[in-house]
């Protein structure tokens, strides 16, 4: 992923997608179909990854860091596939990051970015999964800010992914 | 260096403070944010200004990192000097104002925090005399 998002390090986007083969392998086997659901929009993709050892499941032992990090790699991967959209910057906050995108083969400054708001859900079902999206749209949205986004929640037991914009 | 050269870099060492927060060394990482903030802070200065959103981004990254790296004077600086361009966007002042109130509250935190340090230090030692005096007084009475 690293190769086509400028935004991504070769270290970040491999981090990022062992955490998701440690959340993904907690509740299913590989290959597993994801539901993908733009605007009420239906897509399904396949989704593949090798099977963490004990190692690397002992490193992405603490659950949020994990759903947190793993979110992050199939959301990238689920707004490349759905709207051509990829990573060109991190957004650094207060606590933990999310990333600015823009579509393909734009120039190197963020003045056609959106921002792109990850959450993960573990455990949860599609209730759960709205609910989050809902959240992250009224967090983009909060307080003055003049920046569309674009809020993706991942389920990775209900194997869901919502996205929905903001503008 | 062109400002996308200092991001890049300061990319770079952003996720490699958050690797070595992963793997629990915190003071590794705060160095790494330390390094990642002063190469997002050069990228700003190689801004073209006319780019206001990208100037905001930057900015916004800026001080968040220095937060990151513990260095909340610098977080603060980096916050107010971009929040008193008057052509900065909306989105970046309202992130900027909020991290300048974290900062400060977590300025009052750790003051706090060095003060009941202190405090305790003046206990032990106030206890330290008593005894001290305690001993003496039996040994006088003997």
């Amino acid at each position: 992923m690293a190769v086509r998002h400028p935004g991504l390090t070769p270290a970040t986007a491999d981090a990022n997608a062992e955490a998701a083969s440690v959340c993904l392998d907690r509740h299913h086997d590989s290959p597993v179909n994801m539901d993908l659901d733009r605007d009420g929009t239906a897509t399904v993709a396949s989704l593949d990854w090798a099977k963490p050892d004990a190692k690397t499941k002992r490193a992405w032992a603490n659950e949020t860091d994990a759903t947190e990090a793993g979110a992050c790699a199939c959301a990238l991967a689920a707004v490349e596939l759905i709207d051509g959209m990829l990573a060109v910057s991190r957004a650094e906050v207060l606590t933990g990051a999310d990333y600015y995108i823009a579509p393909a083969g734009r120039g190197m400054d963020l003045e056609d970015c959106r921002r792109f708001e990850v959450s993960g859900v573990d455990h949860g079902e599609d209730p759960l999964i709205r609910q989050r999206l809902r959240a992250k749209l009224a967090q983009a949205g909060r307080g003055e800010s003049s920046l569309p986004a674009t809020a993706c929640v991942v389920g990775f037991r209900a194997r869901r992914i919502l996205l929905a914009d903001l503008d | 260096m062109a400002w996308i050269d200092h991001r890049r870099r300061s990319e770079r060492l952003a996720s490699q403070a958050e690797a070595c927060l992963r793997e629990g060394r915190e003071e590794e990482a705060r160095s790494h944010y330390a390094r990642s903030a002063k190469a997002e802070e050069r990228a700003l200065g190689e801004l073209d200004l006319s780019k206001a959103k990208t100037y905001g981004i930057t900015a916004v990254s800026a001080a968040s990192l220095y937060f990151k790296a513990g260095k909340l004077a610098e977080a603060e600086r980096v916050a107010i000097a971009s929040m008193a361009l008057d052509w900065l966007p909306g989105f970046a002042r309202h992130q900027l104002r909020h991290l300048v109130q974290v900062a400060r509250a977590e300025d009052v935190r750790k003051g706090a925090a060095s003060a009941s340090c202190l405090e305790k230090f003046w206990l032990r030692w106030m206890a330290a005399t008593w005894l001290r005096g305690a001993h003496l007084l039996t040994l006088w009475k003997r």
